[in-house]
This record gives C-alpha cells, structure tokens and sequence, in this order.
C-alpha cells in the first residue's frame, strides 16, 4: 500500500497534551459506564491509549466494545464516567465536536452516504476541516477556490492510498464490500483525525485483503496517526497492536500488550469458557 | 356540570372513531413498518359506501354497516397490492409517498364521483339514553359500541390467534419471519385488510353521526388519528385507544367552553408537547429510523 | 381540439405560473437536500408573497426590497421550524412542518390587516415574464454551486446517513436547519413574484394540501438533482394545462403518477450523474456487471456482502 499522504493530524495541536486522567495519553478514559435503562452495558472502563500506537478492544460478542466506541465518539452519552481527548474533557460532547477535535471512526458494518459516489464521499467529510461561507461557494470567491481544490486533490490522493481509486466515480452500492470499508477509512481519514476508531475493519474480508489492511493500518502509526481498534480477528489483533484491552460483560478483565494478554487466565477463560 | 358531562360523552364518542383509525395506523406501521397514509382514506370510502347502500338499497344497519366494511377492506387491499407491498423494506419515505399518491387519487376520485359538496347519509337510529341530564343517543352509543369490541377483537387477534402470532413475529423482523417460514405477503395483506376494514367502520360510524359524507374527511380525521398513533407510540393498543379518546374529549372541551375554532388545534398542539417530552410517544417506539 | 385556442397572452400566463412554481419546487429541493420531509413551502411561499405585498401596496418599496423581506421572512420562518423539528423523527418533523402550514392558514385567516378570508388584495401588478425566467436562471445556477458546495456536500451527507455525518464532524442540526431555511427563503421569493402577478394571496393556498404539491413536483422530478425539481414544477404545470384537466383530474393524475414513479424511480425522473462519473462508462459498468452476475450466478459470496 503506498504511504497516506494526505490527511495530516489537524494542524495546531502537537502531539499528546497531558491531562488530568493520563499524562502521555491521546485518550484517556476512566470510569466510563454506560446503562440502558436496567442493562448495563458497560461499566467501570479505565483506559490510556498513548500517542502513535495500535490499540486493540477485543471482548466476546456483546461484551460492550461497539458500545464503548459509542460513548468516545460522542453518539451516545455515557451514564457515568469521562472521557478526556488530548486532555479535553470531551464527556458529553456532540459527536461533530468532538471528530473537529482529531477524532474519527468506521463503523461496524460501513455506514457510507449512498447518493454520493466514492470521491463526493471523501469530499463531504472535509467539512470539517474546511471554512469557506455558501456566499462564497456560490460566487467561487475567496477560500471556497483553494479550498475545494484542496479537498478535491486530498480525496483522490486518500482514494490513490487505500487503492479504490479505479472506483472514484461509482456509486457506495457498486463496491465490494472489502473496498466499501477502504472507503469508509478514506472518508475518516478526510477529517485530518490524529486519533480513528476502526470497528472490526476486517470483518468480512479475506486474509489477503485483511493483510493489506493491517499494512494501511502501519503505515497510518508510521504518518503520526493513533489507532483504536475492535477486532475479532486474533492473527490481526496479535500482530498489529500494541496493547490491547479485553472486555467482557461491560468490563474490564485485562490489559497489556499482545504476548501477556495471550497468555492471561481470565482471558482464556472468557474466550474459551475453561476455568483456569 | 351537566354542559361539561355532556361534553365528555361527545368526545368520547368522536374520540374512539379517532382511536380505531389511529390502531390500524399503527398496526400497519408496526408490522410492515409501511406507513399508510392512504389508510383514512378507506374510511371515507366506508363512509361513501354507507351512503351508495343507504340511498339505492335500504337503510337497514345490518346491511348497511357489513357492506360498508367490505368496501373499506377491498380498498384497503387495493392499496396493499398497489403500493405497501412494493415499497416493502424500503425507506420509510417511500411508503409514504406511495400510499401519499393513492390518498390524492381517492380524495380526488370521490370528489369526482360524488362532489365537492357533503352527501346526505339517511340512515337514523332512533332513540336516546339519559343519565343524569347527560344524553347519548342509540347512535353515538352504538358507535362506541362498535369500536370497543373491534379494539378488543384487534387485541385478541394479535396474541391469540395463530396469524396473529405470525405478525408478531413479522413485526420484529421480516427476514427471521421469512425465514420460520411465514408468508409475508399474506401477513401484509392481513395487517393490512385488518385496519382498513376497522377504519371503515368508523368511517361508517361517522358517516351515521353527522349523517354525512365528504371526500376528504378521510384528510381531516387522518390527520388527528396519525397524530393519535405518533402521541401514543405505535405498538400499545390499549395506549392509542386511550390517547384517541382523550383527544376526543380535549376537542369537545375546548370548543364547548374556549372557541370551535380552535379545536382543531388541539391535536397539534398535545403533539408538540409530547414529543417534546417523550419523542418517541408516550408508550414508546416507532421503530428503528 | 384543446390546442386550437393557444394565443400568446394565455401561454405567457401558463409559463409564468410554471416558472414561479418552479422556483417555489427549488426551494422544496433544497430543504429536501439535506433530508427534510416538509409540506410547509406552500405556506413559505405564502409567507413571501404576504410580506412582499405588503411592502409593495402598503410602503410602496420597490420589487427588489419586497423580495429581499419575502426571502427574509421565509428564511427566519424556516430557521425556526429546523429548529423546532430537526430533533424529531423524520415523520413527526413531517407532521411539525403540517402543523405550521395550518397555523398559518388560520393565522392569515384571522388577522383583518392580512384580508382575511378574502386574501391580500390590491398589490400592484410587478412581475413579468422576463423577471420570473431572470430569477428562476440565477436561483438554478445559484442551487447547482449549492450542490457541490461545502454545505451541499454535507446537507446530502445529513439526507444518506445523519449518524455518519456526524461521526465525520457535520454539525447535523446546523446543517439540516440552515439548508431548510435557505429552502423557504426560496420558496418564499416565489412567493413574491407570484403575489405581484395573481394580485391576490388568499389563506387557502397556505395549507397542508398545496405544500403537498410541491413535495410532490420535487419528488417527481427528481429531488437529488437541481433540475430535478425544474422538471417536476414546469411538466406537471404546463401538462395538465395541455391536456385542459379540471383540479380534480388534476390531483388524479398527479397522485397517479407519484405513486407510480416513487415505486419505479424512487430518485425522481431525472436522476444525478455524481462528480467525477462520466455516463458512458458507468453505465457500461453496469452493463458488465449485470452480464457477469448472469454468468456466474450463485457465485461465492462473502460473509456479509450487501447486493
């Protein structure tokens, strides 16, 4: 995969900010619960992702790791607990506000905008990043020239990265389903995101096409950028992070990086339902 | 106080007419998650039918009402095949605009047909009841009558019979039902020929209230029933029935004691409160959208 | 023979009425843009040509100037009820959008100032044809930069998928409210331009049934492109006036047709061809693909593709 270009982490904010919850740390959680009426989905969530490295949330099915996604991205609000942003605290926070903050996020199962095609889908997630005035989009005076440009070369080089360019004029519903999630990545990458949550990037996706994506995934870390993954995929997982935390049942039950995790009782047990 | 009960029993009366349509509404809604706006007009063509048996046949209730009915569940279908089922599955606009179409092509139809103006619906119960100085006439009873059992008919279908399980089991999601094997169509066509026949009912039943007929009485009453369906939230029976009484009522009140030119804007207004407090109905959900 | 009584003056009406139609369906489509379901823009437009002829017949401002506050009134109108509305499911902000039109009615309906039942009567007579087709071309080639504007790009993002939108740092409340009201505030400049040539603005023509109308003209002809909705305004006016239909036959017909047409087309009768997309190729594309499904129909099929 050639190297992301475009897309470099939103300017003005240099690396990580120390905060209250976590010197060091792009993300901070901590205490983080979240109930839906009498179900508790998640509860009690500590968690330090550091700066320009892969982190992984694996957990059996409903364990609450979409929901946690949920809760940093702001689309839903947590029941207790912050999260801290490059030491904001961004608890609460809409979601658009929080992705202007360096933030951004795939979907489980990809969520494009399906009457647009693939490059328009790129381009309208430059908005945020992107100032122009419709009375000067509408005169094509002022910043709206640059900046469409801008937005229109940084789409076709995020579209030449995730190689779906040979795509850029089709419909979301023509791709196949392992480009519709390159799609989706270029669309995150679009809003210039120092941190991107991928939800199960490889689901559905065969081993040659989930090792590109690991490939695209290094060489995002290796441009500066900070990786939180969900993932079901143990050769992936074990290979690309560099920590990982385990949920089960809405909680916490390890964390560290791959080799210790591997081995961790309450972690087979969980996976494998042995008592160890 | 008498002026106030004898309000009541008025809105009550209007207000279970409301609550029948607003059921089907939210039978069709809840099932085929299809949102029918051609449904109220299906009791203006019970209302219509009423008028066609009752001037060229005979004014006998027995036969009047059954026949009235009938029509209203043939159209229900028509529209079931015409527009629900194609747009199955799609975005919820879609149905809406569809069955949107068909409401124009039958408000329109019936103007064609019968005019603009009201048509004369002769067909009288006689006799009142007083209790206390309140008076109901046979009339308005027997309309509440009515609504009360095809409200607890509608009840006993859905949990009771073996195709009113299948619709529950439609409801949740078409594709497990299909896959346990119900025919979705025929559970379309169900749901569907269900509401729209209640909804001719109480077309038939205003129809004898005022003693008439109009084309787009369908369009007024419609509006106050899906604004019943969306205050209750569409899955609760008993919910909607008690918001389309109370509904009744408010109107009754408010144009007995306030002004009758507000009245129609009590509706809207129960609406925006209560969404604002509960957006999805005060019993709860109108799906996933 | 219908066609044997066409004289110049008659068809000058029928066009001009196409034409401020057409614009009152532009601004139907741009507040669909970003996936508002409304039946308020006849009552925008009401709006408009209200204050415009006021302006006009009771402070004797000049065209321009009416317009200007027509626009404006529409444009605070709509900002109001995006605001009220964009919360809500999509099919109660409907419902918001009905509710208004009917307030409005009753409200033009109960203010003496306003004529009352009879409508706002004595405005001088303004617009020409010239004026109509000068401002249906500006607002045209205005709505189509809209499109591939910043704003257009994200207001179509909110209409496909307001949770994504909003993970993408679109201010989805922003956006829809402001595309909404951007819609009225064209809807209502119609409305200007219609008042100063039918001379009369009456309660009735602010109500739920034409608000429906114009939904139904942007959805007909199509409300993901601009001439979508020029399409949908000048056929479905100019065509029953061909074919000489009474209202009634009217709404028959126009009922009849969407039906049809939001089940065979759900994009409307013109449909976009996206940035970037030249026909040709995609619909070879198409072709190839449709040819290669029939070849190896029942191919393997991954887990969780979507066809």
């Amino acid at each position: 995969m050639a190297a992301v270009e475009g897309g470099a982490p939103a300017p003005g904010v240099s690396g990580p900010a120390d905060g209250p919850n976590g010197a060091g740390s792009l993300l901070a959680l901590a205490g983080l619960g979240k109930r839906f009426g009498g179900l508790e989905a998640l509860a009690d969530v500590a968690l330090e992702v550091p700066p320009r490295q892969v982190t992984a949330i694996i957990g059996p099915n409903g364990a609450g790791k979409t929901t946690l996604f949920n809760l940093v991205t702001g689309d839903l609000k947590p029941t207790a607990g912050t999260v801290h942003f490059k030491g904001v605290d961004v608890t609460g926070w809409e979601a658009h506000r929080i992705c202007a903050l360096g933030m951004a996020r795939t979907f489980q199962s990809p969520r494009l905008f399906e009457n647009l095609n693939v490059i328009e889908n790129v381009i309208a997630a430059r908005f945020v990043r992107t100032r122009s005035s419709l009375v000067e989009s509408l005169l094509g005076v002022g910043r709206s020239r640059a900046e469409h440009a801008r937005s229109v070369a940084m789409a076709e080089e995020l579209l030449r990265s995730v190689e779906i360019w040979h795509h850029r004029g089709h419909m979301p519903k023509e791709l196949p389903y392992g480009d519709r999630r390159r799609l989706e990545i270029a669309r995150a990458l679009a809003t210039e995101p120092e941190l991107i949550l991928m939800d199960e990037p490889t689901a559905g996706m065969i081993p040659s096409e989930a090792a590109e994506l690991m490939a695209l995934i290094r060489t995002l870390v290796d441009d500066g950028r900070t990786v939180l993954l969900i993932e079901h995929n143990m050769n992936v997982v074990m290979a690309i992070s560099d920590s990982i935390m385990v949920l089960n049942f809405g909680r916490k039950i390890a964390e560290g990086p791959p080799a210790q995790v591997q081995q961790d009782a309450k972690v087979l047990e969980a996976y494998l339902g042995v008592e160890a | 106080m008498e002026q106030f009960f004898q309000q009541v029993v008025n809105g009550v009366m209007v207000g279970s007419s409301y609550a029948i349509v607003a059921l089907g509404f939210g039978l069709t809604f809840s099932v085929m998650h299809v949102l029918n706006l051609a449904h109220p007009e299906t009791a203006m063509v019970g209302a219509f039918a009423a008028f066609v048996v009752a001037t060229l046949f005979t004014t006998n209730l027995l036969v009047v009402i059954p026949l009235a009915v009938l029509a209203a569940l043939l159209a229900g279908l028509l529209i079931e095949r015409l527009a629900i089922r194609p747009t199955r599955g799609r975005h919820i606009l879609t149905s809406f605009i569809a069955t949107g179409g068909l409401s124009i092509v039958m408000q329109n139809g019936a103007q064609r047909i019968f005019g603009v103006d009201p048509v004369r619906v002769a067909v009288q119960v006689e006799g009142v009841q007083t209790v206390g100085g309140v008076i109901a006439s046979n009339m308005q009873l027997m309309t509440f009558g009515l609504a009360v059992a095809m409200m607890v008919g509608a009840r006993y279908y859905v949990r009771n019979t073996r195709w009113g399980r299948a619709t529950r089991a439609v409801s949740e999601k078409h594709e497990v039902a299909q896959a346990l094997g119900v025919d979705i169509n025929r559970v379309s066509q169900l749901t569907v020929g269900l509401s729209t026949a209640m909804a001719g009912a109480a077309g038939v039943s205003l129809a004898l209230l005022h003693s008439q007929a109009t084309p787009f009485m369908g369009a007024i009453f419609g509006t106050k029933s899906f604004v019943c369906m969306l205050v209750a939230g569409n899955r609760h029976i008993e919910g909607i029935m008690f918001v389309g009484i109370l509904l009744g009522v408010l109107e009754a009140l408010v144009a007995g004691y306030i002004s009758a030119s507000l009245r129609d804007m009590v509706a809207f207004g129960i609406l925006v409160l209560v969404l604002y407090l509960r957006p999805a109905g005060i019993f709860g959900s109108y799906e996933h959208d | 023979m219908p066609l044997a009584d066409i004289s110049l003056a008659y068809w000058n009406t029928v066009l001009i009425f196409a034409g401020y139609i057409a614009i009152i369906t532009l601004g139907q489509y741009v507040s669909m843009s970003s996936g508002s379901l409304s039946v308020a823009h006849a009552a925008m437009a009401g709006a408009g040509a209200y204050t415009g002829g006021l302006l006009t017949r009771d402070f004797g401002a000049p065209l321009p100037i009416a317009m200007l506050g027509g626009a404006l009134v529409g444009f605070v109108f709509g900002i109001v009820l995006g605001f009220l509305s964009v919360r809500l499911h999509l099919l109660v902000a409907g419902l918001m959008t009905l509710a208004y039109s009917e307030v409005m009615v009753v409200v033009a309906f109960s203010l003496d100032y306003l004529g009352g039942a009879n409508g706002l009567t004595g405005v001088p007579a303004l617009t020409s044809f010239w004026l109509v087709y000068l401002m249906l071309a500006v607002l045209v080639l205005a709505i189509w930069r809209y499109d591939t504007s910043r704003l257009g790009y994200a207001a179509r993002a909110c209409r496909d998928d307001p949770r994504a939108a909003a993970a993408m740092g679109i201010n989805v409340a922003w956006v829809k409210s402001l595309t909404f009201a951007l819609g009225a505030a064209v809807a209502a400049l119609g409305g200007v331009l219609r008042i100063h040539y039918t001379l009369v603005e009456t309660p009735d023509g602010l109500g739920f049934y034409q608000g429906m109308n114009f939904l139904i003209l942007a959805v007909f002809g199509g409300s993901y492109v601009v001439w979508g909705a020029v399409f949908g305004g000048f056929t479905l006016t100019v065509l029953p006036e061909i074919l000489r239909f009474s209202a009634a036959d009217r709404y028959i017909l126009y009922g009849a047709v969407l039906t049809v047409i939001i089940i065979v087309r759900p994009q409307g009768v013109i449909t976009r061809v996206p940035l970037g997309a030249d026909g040709g190729a995609r619909w070879a594309w198409r072709l190839r693909k449709r040819l290669m499904a029939r070849l190896v129909a029942g191919g393997a099929k991954r887990p969780g593709e979507e066809r």
